[in-house]
């Protein structure tokens, strides 16, 4: 393998021997350490493989042993070299495609966001443009050190952060703070607990603190739950001590609330024609250029579905080209009346989605006693439901200083 | 002569340096190798003659061919059918 990848890279003929002594040759050629090979003999003649240097070398052989030789072929590099000799434009393309791709190499062609979850791509991109990291812009100018301290000083709830280029690709990987409610007092400093809706207590556990209510009761939005005062008491019952902690505890409240929600009966349907319409289109770093000019008149009421493919070399290789297709869909809207089971349907389904983001708030559903009706042209589901929920926030409280410090209380003892 | 052999011989030299003596490797019957030899006297399909130090070795056959064919060495292949020194 590495012979023949030798011998075509320093070029070799095919030679054809005929005359009067070609075993002379065959010696004088070994001689005068000139390589053959693939010999053959084809009748009286012989026909050898030989390098080109040796080739070179033959004519006094030749001359010497009275043969004749003859090229049959030619092969390897320099034959083809040779024969592309005069196609300059031809080389200067393969140069100057290389030489684009090098220089297309050395801009970012695509930013990535990886791991974020309640900050979106479009949010974090735009603020990467606002400190001039845009797609285009030299793989040179970015630092990817200034880019993460600048993230995590601007996103607070971005807990770690990583720049990193591969390819043409930026690429930010994000970790985002998963506690949706950031403390906003640390532990080691006091706080009170107050609620955060109103409803009945219906269990609580204290961790620390001093509890200002207790199961069954009644509570307003606001209102202290746990207090972060805690009173040493002495044998005869009066305040010793004071010290403040912060409050700690799993409180839960239920209360009943109202769900109400109408839509009428009439509404407007969407008839599909039948009737589509395809253009193409090509966006080229920021410019969108359409293809096709027959039609660009679209419909009254339509829509439009669009779909994209952004031209890529490697994963990782992005280039500021995007090919698009848009198909319109031409509808005429018609008046329509729902049956009395879709109207059902309707009103399951967008109570259903009302419970279920409630249960993503943490909230539990205790009671449902939602019904729907269906009234003339208006139908209603409407009801009560009780639900239980955690509800305590924290609030920094009011430290009231003692008048008499509790040491010098000690010391008169 | 047989004094070189016998030095060879006592002296645990290998043969083929000290005597000039060609070097047959032969694979099965169809590839031989050939060291140490002068040069070819007649090359057909059907017979190689060489010229070694001592004597000249013609190998017999069918469709045979040098692969190679170097001052030190050479490659036959093809179906050898006899080998013969004289």
């Amino acid at each position: 393998m590495l012979t023949n990848f030798l011998k075509f890279l320093k070029g070799y003929v095919v030679i054809r021997l005929s005359g009067y002594s070609p075993e002379r040759f065959l010696n004088l050629c070994s001689r005068h350490r000139i390589v053959l090979w693939g010999l053959r003999s084809v009748g009286t003649e012989y026909e050898m493989c030989i390098s080109i240097s040796g080739f070179k070398k033959l004519r006094p052989l030749v001359h010497k042993t009275r043969t004749k030789a003859v090229i049959l072929e030619r092969h390897g590099l320099p034959f083809i070299l040779y024969h592309y000799q005069n196609r300059k434009l031809f080389a200067g393309g393969a140069l100057l495609g290389a030489v684009l791709l090098y220089v297309m190499s050395l801009f970012i062609w695509n930013i990535r966001v990886e791991g974020n979850y309640s900050l979106s791509d479009e949010v974090i991109l735009g603020y990467l443009e606002s400190i001039q990291i845009v797609h285009g812009m030299a793989k040179k100018d970015i630092h990817g050190e200034e880019i993460e301290a600048d993230l995590r000083e601007h996103f607070p709830e971005i807990t770690w952060t990583s720049a990193e280029v591969k390819g043409t690709r930026l690429i930010i990987h994000i970790q985002e703070n998963e506690d949706a409610v950031p403390k906003e007092i640390p532990d080691e400093e006091p706080a009170d607990l107050t609620a955060s809706g109103a409803g009945t207590i219906v269990s609580m556990i204290v961790r620390s603190g001093t509890p200002a209510i207790s199961e069954g009761m009644e509570v307003q939005k606001g209102d202290m739950l746990v207090e972060s005062r805690v009173d040493v008491l002495n044998d005869a019952g009066e305040t010793a001590n004071t010290y403040y902690v912060h409050a700690d505890a799993d409180i839960v409240i239920r209360r009943t609330e109202h769900y109400q929600s109408s839509f009428d009966m009439k509404y407007m349907k969407k008839v599909y024609t039948g009737e589509t319409k395809t253009s193409y289109y090509l966006i080229l770093g920021k410019k969108r250029l359409d293809i096709g000019f027959w039609n660009r008149d679209s419909y009254e009421q339509s829509d439009s579905i669009a779909s994209e493919l952004p031209l890529r070399i490697t994963e990782n290789f992005y280039l500021p080209v995007i090919l698009g297709k848009n198909t319109q869909q031409e509808y005429i809207l018609s008046e329509a009346v729902y049956a009395r089971e879709e109207a059902v349907a309707r009103a399951k389904e967008e109570w259903g989605l009302f419970f279920e983001k409630l249960r993503i708030k943490g909230l539990q559903i205790i009671e449902n006693n939602v019904k729907i009706e269906i009234n003339g042209s208006v139908c209603t589901a409407e009801g009560d439901y009780v639900v239980e929920e955690s509800a305590v926030q924290e609030q920094a409280p009011e430290i009231t200083v003692p008048e008499e410090p509790a040491e010098s209380v000690l010391e008169t003892d | 002569m047989k004094l070189r052999e016998q030095m060879a011989e006592k002296l645990k030299l290998p043969k083929d340096l000290v005597m000039g003596a060609a070097v047959l490797t032969v694979t099965g019957r169809s590839e031989a190798y050939i060291e140490n030899y002068r040069g070819i006297i007649e090359y057909t399909e059907q017979r190689i003659r060489l010229q070694t130090k001592t004597c000249q070795m013609t190998l017999c056959g069918e469709g045979l061919h040098i692969d190679y064919y170097t001052e030190d060495e050479m490659k036959i292949s093809g179906k050898i059918g006899e080998i013969r020194y004289c």
